[in-house]
Order: structure tokens, then C-alpha cells, then sequence
């Protein structure tokens, strides 16, 4: 058994503080993911367990049309960008939805394709 | 059984100096030639003069007109062909809604529809001789 993982990581060449022990290939991993550190922490923000609002209940996903926009644009820049969902927390049905609805809005004149809209300065 | 037809929801813009008539007339059109295809209306919106977030044609602000009718796709051509040719529509957008329409779930969301949303889409802005607001860029 214990050659197995030598084998392993020998291939893999991955720094591992002890080769024999089973939990080295996870802590292979963790060395792994820190290894770009500056990047790594840089993009992160810290918000890795933010669930979906939509479906966590808190905003109702019937609000999710082109019909709302004073809704949708909570989730653009004062540029008229959409938020990425890295920060708003959306999960990646929501996301799809909310970018397919501000599209729409924005073709109709409701939101605008730069700053946010009507009342923009 | 007859076979669900598809609905569709449409909306149109028109210039603001058209008269409440001209208005009246466009969607009597469109009303007809739904029904002469075989659709129903369902629900029918005028979203009031809105202003811009763009100009479109040199306009600032327009009238929003918003339709939910079913129908078959050859209705849609027809519908299109028909805003296009009047001269007072300057944006619209056709939105299939449902390959098989069922009227009665979609007039219940209507109807629990959070208020928030008419009040939005009402939003009546103030006339051009009050100070404009600063153009976007």
C-alpha cells in the first residue's frame, strides 16, 4: 500500500510532507492551492460558503424579469456591467436568467448598455 | 382535445406625440389580426410614457405598450410585419412565453405578481420643461 502512493506522487511531483500516510495526498492538494498564493488570495474575496439568494428564499425569482428593472440593475456596476457572480453570490441558473433579462431590458430601453439607465448620470 | 397553442408576449414603443386615437387604432389592428389567427388575447398592459435610458431614433422618451396573446407562428410574422410598416412603433420585441400556453396558471402568477412590480413599471417621468437630468457620458 504504502508504495502505491510513493508511485503516486512521485508522478505527480507533488511536495508531500509524508509520503506514507494516507491524508498526504490532501495535504498535497492544500499545498497545491496555495502554492499561487498572491493570485490565489487576491480573487478569493472570501465569501466561499454565499448560497444563491434566489434560491435560498430570500428574493423571489418571479422578480427576475425585464419588467423590473429598477430590480435588475441592483446587480450592475454604475457602468451598466453586469455583476459577475463571483460576488453577488448567484448561483449559475439565476445568473443565466438575470443576463438573458437585462439584455432584454436593455434592448427595450429599460436599462441602458452604458450606466444603469434613465436616471443615471 | 385541441392541442395548447403557444403564447407569446409582445411589446411595443410609440412615440409620445401620437394621439390617444392613433394609439387606439394600432392595437385594434393587432387585436384583430390575432383573433383572425385563431389566438386569444389574454392580458393587455399600457405601461405609460417612460423615459430612456438611451435615445432611440433621436427620442427621449416613448409609450410602452405591452400584450400576452397565444397563437400559432405564423400569427408573430404578421404581427411584426404590421408594427413595422406603422410609422409612430419605434422598438418592439416578441417573447415566446410557453410552447403549450395554459392561460389559468399565468393569470394566477399575474395576479400574486409582489406589487413592487406596477409600481416600477408605472413610473411616470416628469415633463421635458423641468430640468432634464444630465445626460449619461
Amino acid at each position: 500500500m504504502a508504495k502505491e502512493y510513493k508511485e503516486k506522487s512521485a508522478y505527480k511531483k507533488r511536495p508531500s510532507n509524508d509520503e506514507d500516510s494516507y491524508d498526504s495526498k490532501y495535504n498535497d492538494m492544500d499545498d497545491a492551492m496555495d502554492e499561487g498564493k498572491g493570485r490565489g488570495r487576491k480573487f478569493s474575496g472570501g465569501n466561499k460558503k454565499k448560497s444563491c439568494r434566489f434560491m435560498s428564499g430570500e428574493e423571489d425569482t418571479a422578480n427576475l424579469t425585464y419588467k423590473n428593472p429598477k430590480f435588475l440593475s441592483t446587480f450592475m456596476t454604475e457602468h451598466g456591467k453586469i455583476v459577475s457572480r463571483r460576488i453577488t453570490g448567484n448561483c449559475a441558473m439565476v445568473q443565466r436568467k438575470l443576463a438573458l433579462e437585462i439584455k432584454r431590458a436593455r434592448n427595450l430601453a429599460l436599462l441602458g448598455f452604458i450606466g444603469i439607465g434613465p436616471n443615471s448620470n | 382535445m385541441a392541442k395548447k397553442l403557444a403564447g407569446y408576449e409582445t411589446t411595443f414603443i410609440t412615440r409620445v406625440d401620437q394621439t390617444e386615437d392613433q394609439l387606439k387604432t394600432l392595437k385594434d389592428r393587432l387585436f384583430a389580426i390575432v383573433k383572425d389567427y385563431k389566438g386569444e388575447i389574454i392580458h393587455q398592459e399600457d405601461w405609460g410614457k417612460r423615459k430612456f435610458a438611451y435615445p432611440i431614433v433621436k427620442e427621449v422618451r416613448g409609450q410602452y405598450t405591452h400584450f400576452v396573446y397565444t397563437g400559432t407562428s405564423d400569427l408573430i410574422a404578421e404581427l411584426e410585419r404590421n408594427l413595422r410598416l406603422n410609422e409612430q412603433t419605434l422598438r418592439f420585441m416578441t417573447i415566446c412565453l410557453a410552447k403549450e400556453f395554459d392561460k389559468d396558471t399565468y393569470m394566477k402568477e399575474l395576479g400574486t405578481g409582489t406589487p413592487l412590480k406596477r409600481e416600477e413599471r408605472m413610473e411616470v417621468t416628469p415633463a421635458p420643461g423641468a430640468a432634464p437630468a444630465a445626460a449619461a457620458v
